[in-house]
């Protein structure tokens, strides 16, 4: 009796143990061939159900277009925190769109799928933009995401307070000379700031990087695996940085900003020009407030005729875990969903006017991750649909295609945009700074991670 | 086998029962035994534990031996990691920002506690002094803590707009006070972001002195007014003794607290202007979420757990004479 006692309280304090240790779950093991399921990312929720309802819809049509694929949507998105996570625990979807600035990081750590095979299977090896490509090559030339949204820095700037300041509202300046006279006429004027940039969570770094590139600087070696911080284009935009700063006292009062921090005050009204990527105007105008009459782009200012630009955007890339078969049913849908538009004309004007009347913001110009040419011909076919002042954005649509576009720097421009935000951050908080020594140190720094 | 009673003890004629029967008869001690241990009820409690425990393990205990273990290893989360002894260590240490971290943590916990330790005491003296508004200022002083400290940070940045249009610096300007900077140059940055914390926890901690000065007995109060000292001696020599045992155990853990501090300075300056605000658990943040480098955020942690036992093994042996044991 009291041994059955002790035996069924053992059983249920093991049960209890056994409960409590059950595995999370492995990864489930896909089909070889044959039907394939995946999962696609940013997906938008329940709060947006006409854009949810699109994409539903593209799911259906793909589906039914490729019967042995199932696609699963998901909600996912990419943020540095829960990105490490969602690999970790195995739940990143199949395909997920990160920013520009990320792959370099992921690649090194093995954190995304390389598809350089499946993509010459599919056969865009061919069709996608080289430079554009050049962001999702390593060391070894292995491919591992594709390009979705492609844009290059430029700089926005305040109509109104143009306005307000005398200055010729329809024309950016062209000029960094221009820039800078245009900031001190502004903030004269005005008392806002003229010029503005941001400084912190290594956007701060990322704009400084576009800066020195439109300066002509390089800052990195061919390899990407040494930085050359300190070259002449470089110090020159600091340079210039700093005389508005503390000569011209142009840049008004606030130093640190932050991603949302800066469109927020520029959508305010507080500040007149900064660099920028066209892809803010969307949430300066719906999640700022701003009148979308006040926003104007153009082109990163010239240096002795230089036109040279960083490349920005979005890329898909596919979970470290997922087999041929799923990368392939993958590009499948890329191709569908965002690739047809460009090729084919009835799909492009029926999505266009799907979007638009699912209240996105359609028409920012931007560059495509295929030929120029294609962009080009794709506007045409589009231009009369989108709700977006493409006018305000002449400045930069007259050059886009003629620039210089630049890759980021180094196989990990984390940690260039790391040290460049503190060196940017010393300019701005004292004067007289000896920059180019601030540059050594902060290559140093960056070269020592580099060889890590 | 059934029990003995005293009547099988048949009083006898020899000496040593005649001893027991004259001296109290010790008690019978029976071994220990898993069986009497379990009859009496002995397993319910730990049932009700094991939950708990478990819990405790898998959530608490799991990640911090993993974490450890991974400061020795190369990961990136999805292949098998790569032992590299003690790479990640030299690594973290040789970074030349550490120095500045370090510094400006400890910069933090020392402003922390020179204006955050007298600022509740302070606040907790005179609510106690008052006698009908008492509940009324016990609210006041507790709202800070009860907004969440993201919506507080981020209400403090607005406030710290260092334009003269900002709020504080209106507020400076009608007394003829400059427009200061605020977070924006790195003198000011760290003591503003203090002054916020010290705003939203000193409630907390008033409340946790005002129930303390309560259960002094007053006649020690009463007898140090008898014997002239005005209200602020009165706290040195008798409040402040009395609380010594609750002051040491909050000073102890606020210490713990703001050596580990991440969400302010991240959320108010990212850690500048020019890593002015940089503290170690950002540092770590940047190699996991940035870098996505585990082994250095883990051998930073590691460390600085270690300097945590270290700060608290010498506060808890110097204050030793001090505390009531």
């Amino acid at each position: 009796m009291k041994s059955r006692r002790i035996l069924v309280s053992t059983l249920a304090g093991t049960a209890l143990l056994g409960l409590a240790l059950t595995s999370c779950g492995t990864a489930s093991e896909p089909a070889e061939s044959g039907p394939v399921t995946i999962s696609i990312g940013d997906v938008p929720g329940a709060d947006q159900p006409e854009l949810r309802a699109l994409v539903e819809d593209q799911v259906k049509a793909f589906e039914k277009e490729n019967p042995d694929i199932t696609i699963e949507l998901s909600e996912s998105k990419w943020d540095a925190t829960g990105f490490q996570a969602m690999v970790a625990g195995g739940t990143m979807p199949t395909l997920l769109g990160v920013p520009f600035t990320e792959p370099a990081t992921l690649m090194r750590n093995g954190q995304i799928a390389d598809i350089t095979d499946a993509l010459d299977k599919i056969g865009f090896t061919e069709t996608l933009n080289p430079t554009v490509m050049q962001v999702v090559t390593d060391g070894d030339d292995r491919l591992y995401g594709v390009p979705l949204d492609v844009y290059s820095v430029g700089l926005a700037y305040n109509r109104a307070l143009f306005e307000a300041a005398g200055l010729d509202a329809e024309q950016g300046p062209k000029t960094w000379d221009e820039v800078r006279e245009y900031a001190k006429k502004i903030s004269d004027a005005t008392g806002m700031a003229g010029y503005s940039t941001y400084s912190i969570e290594h956007v701060g770094g990322w704009m400084t990087t576009a800066g020195a590139y439109s300066f002509g600087a390089t800052l990195s070696n061919e390899e990407g695996t040494e930085a050359t911080l300190d070259e002449p284009g470089m110090v020159d935009y600091l340079d210039l940085v700093s005389d508005m700063r503390w000569e011209d006292k142009s840049m008004g009062s606030k130093f640190l900003y932050g991603f949302n921090d800066l469109i927020q005050d520029f959508a305010a009204g507080k500040v007149g020009m900064f660099l920028s990527v066209s892809q803010h105007f969307p949430a300066a105008v719906q999640q700022f407030g701003m009148n979308p009459d006040d926003y104007g782009f153009t082109a990163i200012p010239e240096q002795d005729g230089i036109q040279r630009t960083l490349l920005g955007g979005a890329v898909e890339v596919f979970n470290p875990r997922a087999t041929e078969p799923e990368i392939e049913a993958g590009l499948r849908w890329i191709e569908f969903n965002n690739f047809r538009s460009y090729t084919d004309k009835d799909v492009a004007v029926e999505t266009v006017k799907k979007n638009v009347a699912a209240g996105s913001l359609i028409g920012v110009p931007g560059l495509s991750p295929l030929d120029p040419a294609v962009r080009k011909e794709y506007d045409s076919w589009v231009s009369e649909y989108y709700n977006v002042p493409i006018d305000q954005f002449s400045g930069y649509r007259d050059v886009m295609d003629e620039q210089e576009l630049v890759p980021e720097p180094t196989s990990q421009p984390q940690q260039v945009y790391g040290e460049l935000d503190t060196v940017l951050q010393k300019v701005l908080n004292e004067p007289n700074q000896d920059i180019s020594a601030l540059l050594t140190a902060a290559q140093d720094a960056v070269n020592t991670k580099l060889a890590r | 086998m059934p029990p003995i009673s005293s009547a099988t003890l048949a009083p006898d004629a020899s000496p040593a029962r005649e001893a027991e029967a004259h001296s109290p008869r010790p008690v019978p001690r029976r071994r220990p035994s898993i069986v009497r241990w379990y009859r009496r009820g002995g397993l319910v409690p730990v049932l009700f534990a094991i939950p708990g425990i478990l819990a405790f393990t898998y959530f608490s205990w799991g990640p911090i031996v993993s974490g450890a273990i991974m400061g020795f290893q190369r990961t990136n989360l999805i292949d098998d990691a790569t032992w590299v002894g003690l790479t990640n260590f030299a690594y973290v240490l040789s970074d030349p920002v550490l120095p500045q971290a370090v510094g400006n943590t400890v910069y933090f916990a020392v402003l922390g506690m020179l204006f955050g330790f007298p600022a509740p005491l302070v606040l907790a003296v005179y609510m106690a002094e008052l006698r009908r508004s008492r509940a009324l200022f016990n609210t006041l002083a507790y709202l800070p803590v009860v907004i969440p400290p993201i919506v507080a940070i981020l209400l403090w940045k607005y406030f710290y707009d260092p334009s003269a249009d900002g709020l504080f610096n209106q507020i400076l300007g009608a007394v003829g006070i400059g427009p200061l900077p605020w977070l924006n140059a790195s003198a000011s940055a760290m003591p503003s972001i203090v002054l916020e914390v010290i705003w939203a926890t000193a409630g907390g901690t008033a409340i946790i002195y005002l129930a303390a000065i309560t259960s002094v007995k007053p006649e020690l109060y009463e007898a140090a007014e008898i014997d002239g000292s005005g209200i602020w001696r009165r706290i040195w020599h008798v409040t402040l003794p009395q609380l010594r045992g609750v002051i040491l155990a909050l000073v102890l853990l606020q210490l713990i607290g703001t050596l580990q501090v991440f969400t302010e300075p991240y959320v108010f300056t990212g850690g500048g202007p020019d890593n002015a605000t940089v503290t170690v658990l950002m540092l770590i943040y940047s190699y996991a979420f940035q870098y996505g480098d585990y082994g250095a955020a883990t051998a930073l942690s590691f460390l600085l757990a270690i300097a945590l036992a270290i700060v608290s093994v010498v506060y808890l042996l110097a204050t030793r004479k001090w505390s009531r044991s």
